[in-house]
């Protein structure tokens, strides 16, 4: 009786794996066990500079730019300052593993969908760099190695281009549902270039080209 | 600052004076989270009695025009335009930045004004009254030559990040073409 109750309970808990894992995940098989990259960091974890983007963001036809600081600020996190073009500040963020805390935020970006959203965002981007848990990894062929993540009702895939050093395709995934899509030109030890980020459901699309800032002048 | 009454004069006669500005300029933002500092360069260009164009060049090219009421963006190739009046932040930017660049700043009534001196400055320090553009800034410091052209503006946030303007190489009352004011 208590053989077949344990029976029982693993095929209902392979079901409900298989059931809720994307599709793409069913498919995929897991690596060796020689395999050595025990994780997948999308960004540098030098404390020294800061990596600058400038983004823009489609909504509904509508544009807007902005431009993106992001540093790791100590052991366990990094911190983000997002500024207009014109350079007042919109809204600073600190990510660990255990918050994603905002502050400074103008008033007309307080709101909590979208701050939902950016936490979503970097918390995907973030991933590798903030968290210890280590992915599923899988294989679909000698040229790319697939990682998978989960974090509550989402999972992540990391699609990564072994001779590239790229990730080209990460999907976000709450249940059957694809959340986001997003690119990743390449990884450490440079930092990306460039990422774009598509949120199918939202009609929202959001990308961040790697700026080179001056540092030779100084206003003083 | 001792006299201010000849201070407020001698920008009156410089705004009164003046049909025309261009400048280059340097913006260093410290951004005191991540200790650092976003610095970017341009070039400004300002005609009487509303024309501004706001040009940044390094690290990214982007165009702020502003013309007769109306605000365009040109944001790699794109140009976007907006009725500064039917957008709150546009009008109050058009107001911010016309205020300081054509020396016109008493005039306005967002602000409370206070008068200082720097050993190489005279010096506003300019505190927003209405509650919007508090939600921005915190102040600002506008910093005058001896033409009383604006040397340096400083603009500190409620988050107290600043960001300090150095204009540089400055031409007053120079031909300057009404297309510059015109992004398409």
């Amino acid at each position: 009786m208590r053989k077949s109750l344990r029976i029982f309970s693993f095929l209902t808990s392979l079901f409900f794996i298989v059931s809720c894992a994307p599709k793409v995940v069913q498919t995929l098989k897991p690596v060796g066990e020689n395999f050595n990259q025990e994780q997948l960091r999308l960004f540098t974890n030098d404390t020294s500079e800061s990596m600058v983007y400038k983004s823009s963001l489609d909504y509904r036809g509508k544009n807007f730019s902005s431009v993106i600081y992001l540093k790791k600020t100590d052991e366990h996190s990094f911190s983000m300052v997002l500024m207009s073009t014109f350079g007042n500040t919109m809204l600073e963020g600190t990510f660990s593993k255990d918050s994603f805390v905002f502050k400074n935020v103008v008033s007309y970006l307080n709101r909590k969908p979208l701050l939902d959203l950016i936490e979503h965002d970097w918390r995907i981007l973030l991933r590798g760099n903030l968290f210890d848990a280590r992915p599923q990894i899988y294989s679909e062929s000698e040229q790319q190695t697939v990682y998978q993540f989960n974090d509550k009702n989402t999972t992540s895939l990391y699609y990564y281009s072994i001779g590239k050093g790229t990730v080209e395709l990460i999907e976000s995934f709450s249940g059957k549902s694809k959340k986001a899509i997003l690119n990743i030109d390449r990884m450490p030890p440079k930092s990306p270039e460039s990422i774009s980020i598509e949120h199918p459901g939202m009609g929202l699309k959001i990308e961040m080209t790697r700026l080179k800032v001056p540092t030779d002048d100084s206003v003083e | 600052m001792q006299d201010t009454l000849a201070f407020k004069s001698g920008l009156e006669q410089f705004s009164k004076n003046t049909h025309s500005i261009q400048s280059d300029f340097i913006q260093e933002k410290k951004l005191k989270m991540l200790n650092d500092k976003a610095i970017s360069k341009g070039r400004l260009y300002f005609k009487k009695e509303n024309k501004l164009r706001w040009e940044y060049e390094d690290p990214y090219q982007y165009i702020v025009a502003m013309n007769n009421g109306k605000v365009m963006l040109k944001d790699e190739g794109k140009v976007t335009t907006y009725d500064a009046n039917a957008n709150k932040l546009f009008l109050e930017l058009n107001d911010i930045l016309l205020t300081c660049i054509n020396g016109n700043i008493f005039q306005t009534k967002k602000f409370s004004f206070k008068f200082l001196e720097t050993e190489k400055n005279k010096a506003v320090e300019m505190t927003p009254l209405n509650s919007s553009m508090k939600n921005f800034i915190d102040k600002i410091i506008l910093y005058f030559d001896a033409d009383f052209s604006v040397a340096k503006a400083e603009m500190i946030e409620p988050s107290k990040n600043s960001t300090i303007i150095v204009f540089k190489n400055k031409k007053l009352n120079a031909e300057i073409p009404e297309n510059l004011f015109i992004l398409n």
